[in-house]
């Protein structure tokens, strides 16, 4: 696959994330009237911390693909965001693994984070008399490297997935709250017995 | 009644998990089959090797030879020290390969603006400069220079001879080395970045950034004096 099918396939894969966070809560705020929207909103929990992982590792891969392959240069704001984000991808492994939804607390400083770094970033990429004023000598954060669709670009790719992690680890069914939150299941035994 | 439940979960996951494999591998699809042709973005390699440019031929950088001291990156305008230091001379070109050189003292005041084609800022600044001379407020025996660099052919508003007549740019412009020779001689630390250079030949002021006209026209007349 060449660069130009990678960033229509990335951007694509952010659209779909973008729509999965309004999935996520629209599920949720309709699962007391509709059965429907109940059981999507309690199917998307069951594997809520697998598919958060799987938004951060492959955020991890398609932001490395995009500097190691494509050589476009990280600016300041994408290595903010990458501090945020690369690490969610290990420690939400782990808790997939373990079935741990409590990782949900220690996710949430480095989502919170990047989402505000890359909402930042994308407006200044729109706006960049927001900014600091300058385009840097290095790579400078308001170039923008594509931009498909008219608007998704790197940053709000990042933005999309800091969004649907969010979403995934804290919009929970009602059903399930009493369960989630502070607590785990005997996740090693039952994952591997 | 737990049971049913228990199955309509794990029903209700597998197809959740069957909706997000399918719309990816949508994504895919449409991706392989629609992704690698042309497209408005694309731009030609360019062909600025670092190997020298045959004297008088156009291209979008041009050999710098730099004579003298370079200046520090500047870091603080409130005190910038090279202010009072000759700067070096610039021996280079134009777009269309023409001589360009630009030496302290010769010609009165200048104002050199280094110019990047593809920041935002410099492309928000030059319609600023050309109001500032619409408006008949460049103090009188200032010249005004600009300086392509940063070249990137992959970056947009390429190539920067297209870019910067497009804009309305009426002034003389130097091509920059790829090497960015004359930036790196400049101290340039950001885009766009001024310079002011008297015609005594030594450093007025140096700023970096994007000026709006009122900012701009006082700070050249406060640094002129």
């Amino acid at each position: 696959m060449d660069v130009q099918s990678m960033e229509l396939f990335s951007s694509m894969l952010a659209i779909v994330a973008s729509a999965g966070v309004l999935v996520v809560v629209g599920a949720r705020l309709a699962s007391r009237r509709s059965s429907v929207a109940r059981q999507l909103s309690e199917g998307l929990h069951g594997v809520s911390t697998w598919l958060a992982w799987l938004v951060a590792a492959v955020s991890t891969a398609g932001s490395l693909y995009f500097s190691e392959v494509a050589d476009y240069v990280p600016c300041r704001l994408c290595w903010f965001q990458r501090i945020c984000m690369y690490p969610l991808a290990g420690i939400l492994l782990v808790a997939a693994l373990r079935r741990d939804r409590s990782v949900k607390w220690y996710a949430l400083p480095l989502a919170v984070a990047g989402l505000g770094v890359s909402t930042y970033h994308y407006v200044i990429e729109w706006k960049p008399a927001l900014g600091d004023g300058a385009c840097s000598v290095g790579p400078s954060c308001t170039d923008i490297w594509f931009r498909e669709f008219g608007f998704v670009t790197l940053a709000f790719m990042a933005w999309a997935g800091f969004a649907v992690i969010l979403a995934l680890l804290f919009v929970t069914p009602a059903s399930s709250r009493s369960v989630d939150d502070g607590e785990h299941m005997n996740s090693t035994s039952e994952m591997f017995d | 009644m737990t049971t049913k439940k228990t199955t309509t979960n794990t029903n209700s996951t597998r197809l959740v998990v069957a909706a997000i494999v399918v719309a990816i591998a949508s994504a895919l699809i449409v991706a392989v089959v629609a992704g690698g042709g042309s497209s408005d973005d694309d731009v030609a390699p360019v062909t600025t090797s670092s190997t020298a440019v045959a004297p008088g031929a156009a291209a979008e950088n041009q050999p710098v030879v730099v004579d003298g001291m370079a200046l520090e990156p500047l870091t603080d305008e409130s005190a910038d020290p090279a202010v009072g230091l000759t700067p070096p001379t610039l021996s280079g070109a134009s777009f269309d390969g023409s001589e360009l050189s630009i030496t302290p003292g010769q010609g009165g005041d200048v104002l050199l603006v280094f110019l990047a084609h593809w920041c935002p800022h410099c492309n928000a600044e030059i319609p600023v400069i050309l109001d500032w001379q619409a408006n008949g407020m460049i103090p009188e025996g200032l010249s005004i220079v600009g300086i392509s660099t940063a070249v990137s052919a992959d970056r947009p508003n390429f190539p920067p001879s297209d870019w910067i007549a497009s804009k309305g740019w009426s002034w003389p412009v130097m091509a920059d080395s790829v090497d960015q020779a004359a930036a790196a001689a400049y101290g340039v630390s950001g885009y766009p970045f001024m310079v002011i250079v008297g015609a005594d030949g030594t450093v007025k002021g140096r700023t970096s950034g994007e000026k709006g006209l009122e900012f701009l026209d006082a700070w050249v007349r406060s640094t002129l004096g």
